[in-house]
């Protein structure tokens, strides 16, 4: 438990800390006075998207960086004089050029890579190892990144989709097949930060949970951080999934359309003069009009999302950035089309986010990056002809956000930052009995210091002050410390170690198939915190392979579960005027306990060569002690999965049969990719009755199961909870795709197939009973989860 | 382990393709298989828990009867419906409210006292000590008895048509009572008098109406967390959800206490839509399950007319 109160004190001494940061980079920048800096952007040749997480080197030497979100990299303390400039980014050819470098510098470089699969019949490099070993230390521990081309090619579930693509990676499991919502290293899914360019979303699901919002061709990049994260990240107790979106091509325009068995998409990028460009993407689902029209009471649904991305180079030195994230989900379902009194359910819900970035280069060292951004999330659930049912949701979170690097020397930097958060959160239902009222405004004040310092070439230090106070109907102040340490144990090899404490303020309430309701932290619902500890081990294996290992330990305080017994315990607040009660509090909706996750997690990947992906194995445990559940007893929570194994494989069908598993990427005018994706797991815990009882609901129903052989007074007794472990879970999932190259555009129909082995993995069991000669015989089925599921559709590139 | 996987990753240069050929089907017909089949299930270790069960209302104005002592049984196995109520010969059963014994019915296979006359805004703590899989076990619960006020005003609430919006009982409540169920339950429930044409499901055949008549037979309303100290009256709508038969219907409100209210809400729905279970909320210290209320009972009728 490191809760603590803020005081007078303790402000004071983030103050004093940060003085004493800013005097140790002050001094250390004035003795590189005799050195020069390089700083610059690399882009992608082909569109003139910025890329993240390039590594530009002097060949050589260590002396290097990486390229940031903006595409932008400052290397510091070069010595004056000629040298090779090296720069590499996975999938692109390696760039080198001599370069001069004058006293002082500060001249800006543009630097543009080649996509490998550009230049057709040529045969193309591999990355270097020094790219491949610097890669893999400059990432943050914990971390993962996927392209746009990386999640497309792990094979679809209907429709492409970002959660269920990182399912795929090792520490992060959904619950089911019908939810794409991730649990991350024992967390739950209210714990995850999700970012679209850098504003939070709290929804990131469609339909019933089934997909995600994220449309996959909108998407540049995606970082993952399943724990240790620094300061500049915070609210959330597990993990950050930080999504960026196209940039926009501004070279030329670009399209592509998908086609798929229940939706329709479309991206476009238009370049804007010589200074930007505007990237668009829609997708629509569109069973409404085909399934739901022949089909009898097939509910009349459609989703829809899009995003438009306006990026805008003012200058050398100054980059705007427009955008705009929206998603729909719209169902209307009338149980008996053919009557017109029959109850028709109504249900739409849906996210609107809308973000300004401005991005600007004070000399070469200092960089500021300023957001403003607006997420908003409704939902409204209503029932009509039946009886007085809405109920309404709703988020809106206002961001004002600072975020400064300042590059001291080639092995200092200074990030800092603050931000404001105004959230709102109402929850209104009305029925025919009552009311609920809820409204959670809240205000949130952040600020953070990060010191990354390299005292010699084989280690890096990061330590990172992050504060917090939130503001709701109670002030929660909290200055949590983070800290990051690396260490290159050779040069392919590297360790790598952080801890932090983490706190959180909002809640969710999550629904089978409907969205969650969050609610803040205040009078009744404490915030939560959680510390990690991580340990990881990086290995490059020759050219080919990359191998991390992470064992971790995290513990939670004040985390919450759902009270399922909430209607039984909750307090009116007060009562409308024919006196049924109307809820305005937040009272005994959650059960509060503490709890930890610990496990060790493998992951060994293949990104370069004709046949890519990766194999991973998690080992792990999670443990909750609520006071009000399992008798106060340790239990072992649903998301706990003792082991998993995930394999991914992408390649050309040649290729991976025959073994070229290593050989360059090369183009050709037509071609038959794979794609496979297999995860199994260990069954997840459920609790399950441990007997069986007869008992009315009501006093008056003492003849029911008198009619016939049901025994509607059966009750069930639950037995310790989550102590009986559902049978394994293993799928295979297969996209065969082929892809045919017209020179001016190309079409890539596909063949998806999700469970190809149409294993039967169990959701949870079913109980009923009936009585039969004096005999209760009771019956015990499972539920399963989706079977054998193909689909097709085509993918059109011009 | 590192040197297995660069030879591994030189596969080809070695072997051939051919090698190749062979490692990578065998590896996919094994990613397949490992990815098939019905995953086993076996729920018999479940552990299983001899308890005391419960069914006991006391009714204000009324003597204490119809108390249901009962056994619980383990999950998938055939239940002896001969050996469901604990009796005293067999199950060696004492039990008590507030200390004065209970006697047994053979007939009904309840317990009761006559002593006892149930009084308004009172406490009673039941007592019961049982031999059940050769455990002697033991449980007490207590509830406290709603105040007098409860009653249905309009005990005859007329005919209707179907779907009339016009249904709706009217009750005065018990003041600090703030939980009220009522049972709405057709004096006939056959496949004859079921409304074929109603606005849910007016495809039904009298063979699926038989195979789930209990279901579309009982039904009932609950009225919770309302001002009972104000002294107004409350309309409860009878819905077109609840009555799926033509003819008379008998409505039974119950003013219920904290555990009737606890047990109605929780006990019945501990299975999550995702399948999973958590606890009721069942009031009993030791080892009993199931409900010990105390309620006041008033009734209504109405008819529902072709």
């Amino acid at each position: 438990m490191r809760r603590s109160r803020a005081t007078t004190h303790s402000i004071t001494s983030l103050g004093e800390v940060l003085i004493i940061c800013l005097t140790l980079v002050s001094s250390l920048s004035a003795q590189q006075e005799k050195r020069a800096t390089v700083s610059g952007f690399v882009y992608d040749k082909s569109t003139g998207e910025t890329l993240i997480g390039a590594t530009v080197f002097f060949k050589g030497t260590r002396l290097g960086s990486m390229t940031n979100n903006n595409g932008y990299f400052v290397i510091s303390d070069v010595p004056v004089g000629e040298d090779t400039l090296d720069v590499s980014y996975l999938g692109y050819d390696r760039f080198m050029k001599r370069i001069s470098v004058r006293p002082g510098g500060g001249r800006l470089l543009k630097i543009s890579l080649i996509p490998k699969a550009y230049t057709i019949g040529e045969v193309l490099v591999t990355a270097d190892s020094l790219s491949m070993a610097e890669r893999a230390f400059k990432r943050p521990i914990s971390t993962l990144e996927l392209s746009q081309s990386q999640v497309n090619a792990i094979p679809k579930f209907i429709e492409p989709d970002l959660l269920r693509a990182l399912e795929s990676l090792p520490g992060i499991t959904p619950i089911s097949d019908f939810s794409s919502a991730l649990y991350i290293r024992g967390g739950t899914p209210d714990q995850n930060l999700y970012l679209i360019d850098g504003a939070e979303i709290y929804e990131p699901e469609h339909a019933f949970g089934i997909f995600s919002t994220f449309n996959t061709d909108a998407i540049k990049r995606v970082m993952v951080s399943k724990g240790g994260f620094g300061a500049q990240y915070g609210d959330r107790l597990s993990s950050v999934i930080d999504v960026t979106e196209l940039d926009g091509n501004t070279k030329k325009l670009e399209a592509n359309a998908n086609i798929s068995l229940i939706a329709a998409s479309a991206t476009v990028q238009v370049p804007v003069s010589s200074f930007g460009s505007i990237a668009g993407s829609f997708r629509r689902t569109y069973i409404d009009q085909t399934y739901a029209k022949f089909i009898k009471d097939f509910p009349n649904y459609y989703f829809d999302d899009g995003n438009l991305t306006g990026k805008f180079q003012l200058d050398d030195r100054d980059n705007l950035t427009l955008s705009y994230f929206g998603s729909e989900d719209n169902l209307n379902y009338q149980f008996d089309k053919s009557s017109a009194q029959s109850p028709i359910l109504n249900y739409n819900w849906g996210n609107n986010v809308a973000s300004i970035k401005w991005d600007h280069i004070f000399g070469s060292k200092l960089l500021s990056d300023f957001l403003g951004s607006y997420s908003g999330f409704v939902s409204n659930f209503g029932l009509e002809n039946l009886q007085a049912f809405n109920e309404r949701n709703t988020i809106s979170n206002y961001t004002l956000s600072e975020s400064l690097r300042y590059y001291a020397s080639n092995n200092t930097t200074l990030r800092f930052g603050a931000a404001y958060q105004k959230v709102g959160i109402t929850y209104n239902l009305s029925t025919s009995d009552g009311a609920i009222n809820f409204d959670g405004p809240t205000h949130k004040i952040t600020g953070y210091a990060i010191l990354s310092w390299q005292p010699d070439p084989l280690w890096d230090i990061e330590a990172g002050l992050r504060f917090e106070q939130f503001n709701s109907d109670k002030t929660f102040t909290h200055i949590d410390p983070r800290v990051a340490v690396k260490y290159r144990l050779s040069g392919t090899s590297s360790l790598k170690f952080a801890t932090g404490i983490y706190h959180q303020y909002m809640d969710s309430v999550d629904r089978l198939f409907f969205a969650s309701i969050w609610l803040p932290a205040g009078k009744y619902i404490d915030n939560s915190a959680a510390t990690h500890f991580i340990l990881g081990y990086d290995k490059q294996l020759g050219n080919i392979f990359e191998l991390e290992a992470n064992a971790y330990y995290k513990s939670y305080s004040n985390i919450d579960i759902y009270n399922q017994n909430l209607g039984a315990q909750a307090v009116p607040s007060y009562y409308l005027p024919n006196g049924n009660p109307v809820y305005t509090s937040d009272q005994n909706v959650f059960l509060n306990g503490n709890g930890k996750s610990f496990g060790l997690e493998l992951l060994l990947r293949k990104d370069e060569g004709a046949v890519t992906g990766w194999v991973g194995y998690a080992l792990s445990r999670t443990e909750y002690t609520f006071p009000a559940i399992n008798q106060g007893n340790m239990f072992i929570p649903r998301q706990d999965r003792t082991s998993v194994i995930n394999l991914v494989l992408n390649g050309d069908i040649g290729d991976i049969l025959t073994g070229k598993w290593n050989e360059p990427v090369r183009k050709t005018a037509s071609s038959w990719l794979l794609g496979l994706n297999f995860i199994f797991t260990t069954g997840q815990p459920i609790t399950v009755p441990a007997s069986v009882y007869f008992v009315n609901t009501l006093p008056a129903w003492d003849s029911y199961g008198s009619a016939n052989q049901n025994l509607p007074n059966y009750q069930l007794y639950p037995g310790p909870i989550d102590n009986y472990r559902l049978p394994d879970y293993a799928r295979l999932d297969l996209s065969i795709t082929w892809k045919r190259d017209y020179g001016t555009w190309s079409l890539a129909p596909y063949l998806q197939i999700f469970n190809l082995g149409n294993r039967k993995n169990v959701w949870f069991i079913r109980y009923s009973s009936k009585s039969s000669n004096g005999e209760i015989v009771q019956n015990v089925k499972p539920v399963y989860m989706l079977p054998f599921l193909p689909s097709i559709g085509v993918t059109i590139k011009f | 382990m590192f040197s297995l996987l660069r030879k591994f990753g030189n596969l080809t240069d070695k072997f051939g393709r051919l090698r190749a050929l062979s490692i990578s089907i065998a590896a996919f017909v094994g990613l397949v298989l490992s990815g098939c089949g019905q995953s086993g299930m076996n729920i018999d270790n479940a552990p299983y828990v001899p308890k005391i069960v419960v069914e006991g209302y006391l009714y204000c104005g009324e003597s204490v009867g119809g108390i249901k002592l009962m056994r619980n049984f383990p999950i998938g196995v055939p239940v002896d419906t001969s050996t469901l109520y604990l009796t005293p010969s067999a199950d060696d059963v004492q039990a008590t409210i507030n200390g004065i014994s209970l006697s047994f019915d053979p007939t009904t296979l309840t317990y009761f006292s006559k002593q006892i006359n149930v009084g308004y805004g009172q406490t009673y703590t039941l007592d019961v000590s049982a031999d059940v899989d050769g455990s002697k076990l033991h449980t007490t619960s207590t509830t406290t008895t709603p105040l007098e006020g409860f009653r249905i005003i309009n005990k005859n609430m007329g005919s209707f048509t179907y779907n009339s919006a016009l249904m709706s009982l009217t009750f005065l409540p018990s003041p600090g009572t703030d939980f009220y169920a009522f049972s709405i339950v057709p004096d006939t429930a056959t496949t004859a008098n079921f409304i074929y044409n109603n606005v849910f499901r007016n495809k039904l055949d009298s063979a699926d109406v038989a195979k789930n008549l209990n279901d579309y037979e009982f039904n009932g309303a609950i009225e919770e967390g309302i001002n009972s100290n104000a002294g107004t009256a409350f309309a409860l709508p009878i819905r077109s959800d609840e009555t799926w038969f033509y003819g008379k219907y008998t409505v039974v409100g119950y003013a219920g206490d904290s555990n009737f209210k606890d047990y109605v809400l929780t006990a019945p729905s501990v299975q999550e839509p995702d399948g999973n279970f958590h606890e009721p909320i069942l009031i009993f210290k030791g080892d009993g399950i199931g409900v010990f209320a105390s309620a006041i009972a008033d009734t209504a009728t109405f008819t529902i007319t072709r």
